[in-house]
């Protein structure tokens, strides 16, 4: 009997090296599957036993855990070692890419900038990548490990004799046990076999001068030993097999159940904000409602010259902020969608400018409640629960923590002053520099 | 009050806007090569977790790309409002004097 080589196999490993499928690893166990598969047939011999069928309670069994790429699970581990280099190199550059910025931007808008791109850290996200791709990679080593076992004690199993017989021996007695007597000649060697292996017979000596009935002292015979010395031992044998199957099958179950348990365990961070007055505007600065194109410097329609100012809350604390129209004369409700649309980094432009002071409704109209921001920020760190309705990534805000990007404050700001509202521009050069302290006209 | 004067810089603001967007392009998403029956006969019940599993970090990849691209766009938004608000007032400057 010549021993499967399972501790030559090697492992799965990156790059294609090692075994590639489980396949390959339980074709090791051919011998022990063939064993099992022929010896079934004797054990079906016996009357009233629950039959064993060599495909499918033998070979179907084992092939439980067949079909594992190993390959194709280390390919994904290779992604995601990529994806998190990549990540990494993406994200130092973007840093540089801000710390050059933050170099030539200064002022409140820039500040909060600052505060939103310093949000935008995707430490978990990379954790999770790395994680994800060493837990592959090991979970391929322990499924090989189970398998390789498996294989390795299953082979332990098959035997070149059971309860003394071999094979073909087995098949004689079962033959004689279902009635079909050989020649004298055979049955009489049968008997010295049966009386070495059943002792307390004596079938030999009896049947050597026998007469015909005692045909059916030698089935009694046979079926004494099938039942007693062969099942006893086969059964084992089997059952044993049948633990090591559902042992080996649990113990992979359990392994790509943490792995998925990993995967799954992972949502990006999320926050869900509902600050119906404590909204910080968008960098600092006041908002506009972008929608009305009429509020637009420039625009035709604008007749008056738009104020432009800089925020009037002192940036140490809770900024104002203003949403509202040219055209919009409304106090609060109509800026609601916007404060949602501009959530987001598209709208960090808009926020430059304020709409001028006669735009404005009275003072005490002035705060535009947003009815609440919603965001839902995949990278940054929050607690609460996002809702159902906002389980995509669709227009995540970085901001969404800081309390939305262009979320319009209750905070009501008093109307924009001429004269102390209005920026000095000095721009030169694309360089634009100004201070709500300054007077208009460049006096300082 | 508080000092709220800026300073800003139009061509350095479109060039992180530029250097944002090459950084979100190096951003790679994950496609997973497993299938269901790379799980084996007894265990494609866990193809449905794995597969998800991948679907988010890809979703989760792509929004950092989208943020920082999205930042970028913001902060040369940001550089044009500034742009548009300084000839406005040099505009309003020469209507005054006008007068």
């Amino acid at each position: 009997m010549t021993e499967p080589d399972v501790d030559a196999l090697r492992g799965p490993e990156a790059g294609g090296a090692g075994v590639g499928t489980s396949d390959e690893v339980l074709a090791l166990a051919a011998p022990a599957l063939d064993f099992f598969a022929q010896w079934a047939e004797i054990w079906n011999a016996r009357a009233g036993v629950s039959p064993i069928d060599g495909e499918q309670d033998v070979r179907e069994r084992f092939a439980a855990n067949a079909g594992i790429g190993f390959r194709k699970f280390l390919a994904d581990a290779d992604a995601l070692t990529h994806a998190h280099d990549a990540l990494g190199e993406a994200r130092a550059d973007a840093d540089g890419a801000a710390n050059d910025l933050f170099r030539e931007w200064e002022g409140p808008a820039a500040a909060t900038a600052k505060e939103s791109f310093d949000r935008l850290r995707p430490d978990d996200l990379a954790d999770q990548l790395d994680g994800a791709a060493q837990l592959i990679g090991e979970t391929m080593t322990h499924v090989f490990t189970v398998l390789k076992s498996e294989v390795d004690e299953v082979l332990k199993l098959r035997a070149d004799t059971v309860a003394g017989a071999p094979l073909d021996v087995a098949q004689r007695v079962a033959r004689v046990a279902q009635d079909e007597v050989p020649s004298h000649d055979e049955l009489l060697e049968l008997a010295r076999w049966l009386d070495g292996a059943a002792p307390g017979n004596e079938l030999h000596d009896r049947l050597r001068d026998c007469e015909p009935s005692d045909h059916d002292y030698a089935v009694r015979a046979a079926k004494q030993w099938l039942d007693g010395p062969f099942a006893t031992e086969f059964s084992g044998r089997y059952a044993a097999f049948c633990d090591l199957c559902s042992t080996a099958t649990s113990a992979i179950d359990e392994q790509f159940q943490a792995l998925t348990g990993f995967l799954s365990g992972f949502s990006p961070d999320r926050t869900a904000t509902t600050h119906s007055s404590v909204d910080t505007p968008a960098l600092g600065l006041p908002m506009v409602d972008i929608a009305d194109p009429s509020v637009r410097p420039g625009h035709p329609a604008d007749q008056e010259p738009v104020a432009v100012s800089a925020p009037v809350a002192d940036p140490g604390s809770q900024p104002a902020a203003v949403s509202a129209s040219a055209a919009d004369s409304g106090p609060a409700t109509s800026a609601t969608d916007d404060a949602t649309s501009a959530s987001s980094f598209s709208d960090i432009g808009t926020h430059v400018i304020d709409p001028a002071p006669e735009h404005h409704p009275a003072d005490n109209e002035l705060g535009t409640a947003p009815g609440g921001d919603l965001t839902f920020d995949p990278l940054g760190t929050g607690s609460e629960q996002m809702p159902d309705a906002m389980s995509g990534f669709g227009g995540m805000g970085a901001f969404g923590a800081m309390g939305g990007l262009g979320a319009a404050p209750d905070q009501q700001r008093p109307a924009a002053r001429p004269g102390l509202d209005v920026f000095d521009t000095r721009g030169s050069g694309g360089r634009i520099s100004g201070s709500i302290d300054d007077p208009p006209g460049g006096g300082r | 009050m508080a000092d709220t004067s800026h300073r800003a810089d139009a061509g350095a603001m479109r060039a992180a806007r530029g250097a944002l967007e090459g950084a979100a392009a190096g951003v790679t998403e994950v496609a997973s090569h497993v299938g269901v029956a790379d799980f084996g006969r007894g265990h494609g019940a866990a193809f449905a977790a794995y597969s998800q599993g991948f679907e988010v970090l890809s979703e989760a990849l792509r929004a950092y790309a989208g943020q920082l691209t999205e930042f970028g766009g913001a902060v040369e938004a940001a550089a044009g409002r500034y742009g548009s608000v300084d000839e406005e007032h040099a505009d309003r400057m020469r209507r005054t004097g006008d007068r």
